[in-house]
């Protein structure tokens, strides 16, 4: 007979009572209503005080996600709610799993807990590697939220760190209250944060992080986060009384984003700092290393349907010491930008791109410039192939202002410049295919050749000014491009047919391009008179061939290569190789090699050509099914120095993961920086320490181990 | 050596469905939405009209990695990635079947050419998305249709554009 | 109801015989036992009259049973077990061997059962207490929800 809900059937050896009022149960108690499970030595049940259980001497409640042990139990069934005295519980809700004891265990409500004087973890039982003493901890799984308050972190069994208040997921989610300081040791010395989080309100949220360095004095950084319908944007910044060098030391970032109508947008983004070695000094290495020119810029675009008009100021600050020339960029103040286009019938489509800047700079030359580029396209299309022929021109107006250091009385004078510049271009593939094998399955091989002719005239554009133009990597979506040049400040005279051909085999069955490979090369009927800099190598006849070859040649093999090849004075002139493989999580092995005869390598300021034969080789791999080893090391062969050495482990053991990695890595020629990097995660509750993030820069398909 | 022209030399792969609506925004979007109308085996039915099934692309996302380092610990290389998920739903069942794309590309960083290199970046990121839209459309003519006997009645004919 | 114990008790069944000296008679095949709002029904029930006139009855069956309204609702309450000891003067029942009582939803079950029809009380336990030291057999009681106090 199947009971209706809400029943409660009590099991004892002894039972009396008055029916409808109350019961007393003796004996191996057992109480059973809805998923609620109760068992006792005794318990006596009232109806008419709310359905209130009392229940004693080892008394045992479980329910779906909650299990609680306790020396005396009261519960009301009908508000919920009660109190269990000597409590040992553990609650569970998704993949979080909170356990622990306390002096009493209040019940809220449904799924929601206050423990008092309590020591929590989310380890098995009896793990008791670390736990959280504190005097309350409120703990709602309706929200998912668990509250500490006056809580102090024990390592094994010794207290490490005392919070006022500290808030952490239930659920296993990732929002994680307390972060936990950060500990590196290096050449800067020791070198703690300790951040705080500060969820002020459901979108608005701060972390604030004092920063203690050994040999600097204390850091203080902040940073705040908004997430609203209309807007969104997060601001940081760091503050230093800094003792070395006794000055006031800074650095700011900010981004902000905000829809104003569902046309109409605008935003601010950008980074400053207080001095050319603020980096250097304080920040990590992932920030010293792609970090001599900071950009700032704000915005604001309209979308017009067909495309979108934009304004924006934009400039950068260089960090580089006495930097002049072009080792400082332009600065957009502003730049107006107007693209767009549409399908027209009969596969015709228009474009447009356009642009009017005013290029502002500390000592080279600046002047405004106009420019427009509209075009036309019309294209064909087949299951066997397409053809697309495409007339365009481009029109520059300049309005130069004089040099005003140095150069000819012609070149002091403030000047106008306006070149038209007709392009046209034919781009047309057929698509082959057959049915083959790769690998002992059924594939389709395809065979792709492709022509691109593309015809530009020449214009002398010696006399142009060079605001935001430079010379595109030779790769494979150049040959495919127009301009070898990118910015608008030259455009290079074309008379050349590029050819290639690719052919890639696709598993029959999962749709999986298994290999691609591509080879094509670009033939020149004429010379190219267009220069950037007067030394400028310009290729005539033929060009460099290019090949390339990728895939995944099994699910966790991945083969990736490029090579340019000089026909004319028959050398290789780059080619770099990669191969990853990444069967499982927590395995990864990735090996590259790059070569480049004369790569362009800045020394303060001033450009030099160093020969690169590069070899990375880096890894995650477990050494126990506890403990993963994870290296790095890019070595240079030309340099014979490893530019990036990284080292560590990680070990996982259930309920905390502890890692620890060396780094030594250049910041200047034969100027290298160490620092070791700890961090403990504690399963769901927090983690400190950014080596996680520096891992997954660092090894290509590493992943941790405790996701 | 066996290879034929696509669709004239033997039969073009159908597609598992006859008409298809697709879902979202962005560049890729917008660059599947070209691909399917050259591609031409797929009707694509005005929204609102129900199509065969439905394809929705996620946002894409996208990462700047810093690839090698050179020997004065700047950056040579940028490694950029575009992941492109989407999820394809047939009419008559609800398991969405997840279709993504991955696309590669590496670019050479000097800090003397800060302007042009964020140009050449932005060509790079749309060379990208037109790929990762190409793949993504080839793709789908391999996504097993679900049990029931959907009548797979993708064009084979090519249309030739005029 | 209360009323019951002050009701004169009817009794009929198949055959019964009288034990003139010391008052007590016997009655046995399909024997009901009716008092004001109290049945009680047995194969075999021995019903004994003290000097005062209290009247006490045991009753046995497969299993005897009696039915009982309670007072002051349209509520009845149903009892059984192998035997049932009832002495109408204070209204206490009783019932022993897997016996059983249910009132509206809630239910009582158990070895030896003793109930006051008057004041509802209830005692139920698992040991026989003819067979002390026997497995200590269990008692259940299933309470249902209170509608009308549900919040």
């Amino acid at each position: 007979d199947t009971l209706p809900a809400g029943s409660l059937t009590v099991t004892a050896d002894e039972l009396s009572g008055q029916m409808d009022n109350e019961l007393k149960a003796r004996g191996n108690v057992v109480a059973i209503r809805d998923d609620q499970t109760i068992t006792s030595d005794w318990l006596n049940y009232y109806v008419k005080r709310n359905e209130l259980i009392e229940a004693g001497d080892r008394v045992h409640m479980t329910q779906p996600g909650s299990d609680i042990l306790s020396q005396k139990l009261d519960y009301s069934m009908a508000t919920q709610q009660g109190s269990a005295d000597d409590a040992v519980f553990a609650f569970q809700q998704g993949k979080g799993v909170l356990r622990g004891k306390s002096d009493e265990l209040k019940i809220l409500g449904d799924k929601h807990y206050e423990l008092k004087r309590t020591t929590v973890n989310t380890c098995d039982p009896g793990d008791e590697s670390w736990y959280l003493k504190a005097t309350t901890v409120d703990a709602d799984y309706t929200r998912n939220v668990g509250v500490a308050r006056n809580a102090r972190l024990y390592l094994g069994g010794v207290p490490v760190l005392y919070t006022p208040w500290m808030d952490f997921p239930l659920d296993g989610g990732r929002k994680s209250g307390l972060l936990f300081p950060t500990f590196s040791v290096g050449s800067a010395g020791l070198d703690i944060s300790t951040p705080y989080y500060w969820n002020i309100a459901p979108n608005y949220d701060a972390t604030l992080f004092p920063r203690y360095i050994a040999k600097r004095g204390l850091m203080l950084g902040g940073e705040f986060r908004y997430l609203q319908p209309g807007y969104q944007g997060q601001m940081y910044t760091e503050q230093i009384e800094d003792k070395e060098t006794d000055t006031h030391r800074y650095l700011w970032k900010g981004r902000h984003q905000q829809q104003i109508s569902p046309d109409l947008s605008w935003g601010f983004d950008g980074s400053y700092v207080s001095d050319h070695d603020y980096f250097d000094d304080f920040s990590d290495r992932l920030a010293q290393v792609s970090s001599d020119n900071l950009e700032r810029q704000a915005w604001a675009s309209y979308n017009l349907g067909w495309g979108a008009a934009t304004i924006r100021a934009q400039r950068y600050q260089t960090l580089i010491d006495n930097a002049r020339g072009s080792t400082i960029p332009y600065a957009r103040l502003p730049q107006i930008t107007l693209n767009g286009g549409q399908r027209l019938p009969a596969g015709l489509s228009w474009n447009l791109l356009s642009e009017a800047t005013r290029f502002s700079h500390p000592d080279l030359q600046q002047g405004d410039r106009l420019m427009l580029n509209p075009s036309l396209s019309w294209r064909a299309d087949a299951s066997w192939g397409y053809i697309q022929p495409k007339l365009g021109v481009n029109f520059r107006q300049y309005a130069l202002d004089g040099w005003r250091y140095g150069g000819t009385p012609d070149q002091q004078r403030s000047r106008n410049e306006s070149i038209t510049t007709p392009t046209f271009s034919v781009d047309s593939g057929l698509y082959f295919e057959r049915e083959s094998e790769f690998a002992g399955s059924p594939h389709t091989q395809t065979l792709e050749p492709r022509l691109y002719y593309v015809n530009i005239p020449y214009r002398d554009q010696s006399k142009l000014p060079n605001f935001d133009s430079s010379i595109n990597d030779f790769d494979w979506t150049q040959l495919f491009s127009e301009n070898r040049y990118s910015g608008w400040d030259r455009i290079n005279e074309a008379n050349q047919l590029t050819a290639a051909v690719t052919s890639s085999y696709i598993d029959n069955d999962s749709g999986l391009e298994r290999l691609r490979v591509g080879i094509g090369q670009r033939v020149y009927f004429s010379e190219d008179r267009v220069k950037l800099y007067p030394g400028e190598s310009v290729r005539d006849n033929v060009s460099d061939i290019l090949a390339t070859v990728g895939g995944d040649l099994t699910r966790n093999l991945r083969l990736d290569g490029a090579i340019q090849y000089n026909p004319e004075q028959g050398r290789t002139e780059k080619y770099n190789v990669a191969l990853r493989y990444h069967p499982e999580a927590g395995k990864a092995l990735s090996l590259r090699y790059r070569y480049d005869p004369d790569e362009l390598v800045e020394v303060n300021g001033t450009a030099v050509n160093y020969p690169t034969r590069q070899i990375e080789l880096a890894g995650q791999w477990p050494i126990t099914h506890q403990l993963y080893g994870v290296g790095r090391v890019e070595y240079s062969l030309a340099a014979k120095q490893a530019f990036d050495t990284l080292a560590g482990f990680e070990y996982n053991a259930g309920c905390w993961t502890f890692r620890m990695v060396g780094q030594r890595f250049v910041t200047d020629i034969d100027q290298f920086k160490t620092s070791v990097m700890f961090q403990l995660e504690l399963k769901d509750m927090s983690s400190f320490g950014k080596v996680s993030d520096t891992l997954r820069l660092a090894i290509p398909g590493y992943s941790k181990t405790n996701e | 050596c066996g290879f034929h022209l696509r669709g004239l030399g033997g039969p073009l792969k159908a597609m598992p469905f006859a008409s298809l609506s697709v879902d979202g925004a962005g560049p890729v979007y917008n660059q599947v939405l070209v691909e399917l109308k050259r591609d031409g085996r797929v009707s694509l039915p005005a929204k609102g009209v129900a199509a065969d099934a439905l394809l929705v692309i996620a946002p894409e996302s996208t990462s700047k990695d810093v690839l090698t380092v050179n020997r004065a610990g700047k950056v040579s290389e940028y490694q950029l990635t575009l992941r492109q998920n989407a999820l394809l739903t047939f009419r008559q069942s609800d398991a969405p079947v997840p279709v993504s794309v991955t696309v590669r590309r590496q670019m050479s960083y000097s800090e003397q050419v800060v302007l042009g290199k964020e140009q050449e970046e932005a060509q790079l990121w749309a060379g990208m998305q037109r790929e990762a839209a190409s793949q993504l459309v080839r793709r789908l003519a391999y996504v097993k249709p679900p049990e029931t006997d959907l009548p797979a009645t993708g064009k084979t004919d090519a249309p030739g554009k005029p | 109801e209360i009323a019951d114990s002050s009701k004169p008790i009817e009794l009929s069944a198949d055959r019964g015989t009288l034990d003139q000296n010391n008052g007590v008679t016997v009655w046995d095949g399909s024997v009901v036992v009716n008092q004001g709002t109290l049945q009680l029904k047995a194969d075999h029930v021995v019903v004994t009259r003290n000097a005062n006139g209290q009247q006490t009855l045991l009753a046995t069956g497969k299993p005897a049973t009696f039915r009982q309204k309670v007072e002051g609702k349209n509520e009845y309450i149903d009892g059984k077990g192998n035997r049932i000891d009832y002495d109408s003067q204070s209204g206490i029942a009783v019932l022993t061997g897997n016996a059983f009582v249910k009132r509206g939803q809630d239910s009582v079950a158990g070895n030896v059962i003793t109930y006051n029809t008057q004041t509802e009380l209830y005692q139920v336990s698992g040991s026989n207490p003819q067979t002390t030291g026997a497995a200590k057999g269990r008692v259940t009681v299933i309470l249902q929800p209170k509608t009308e106090e549900k919040k």
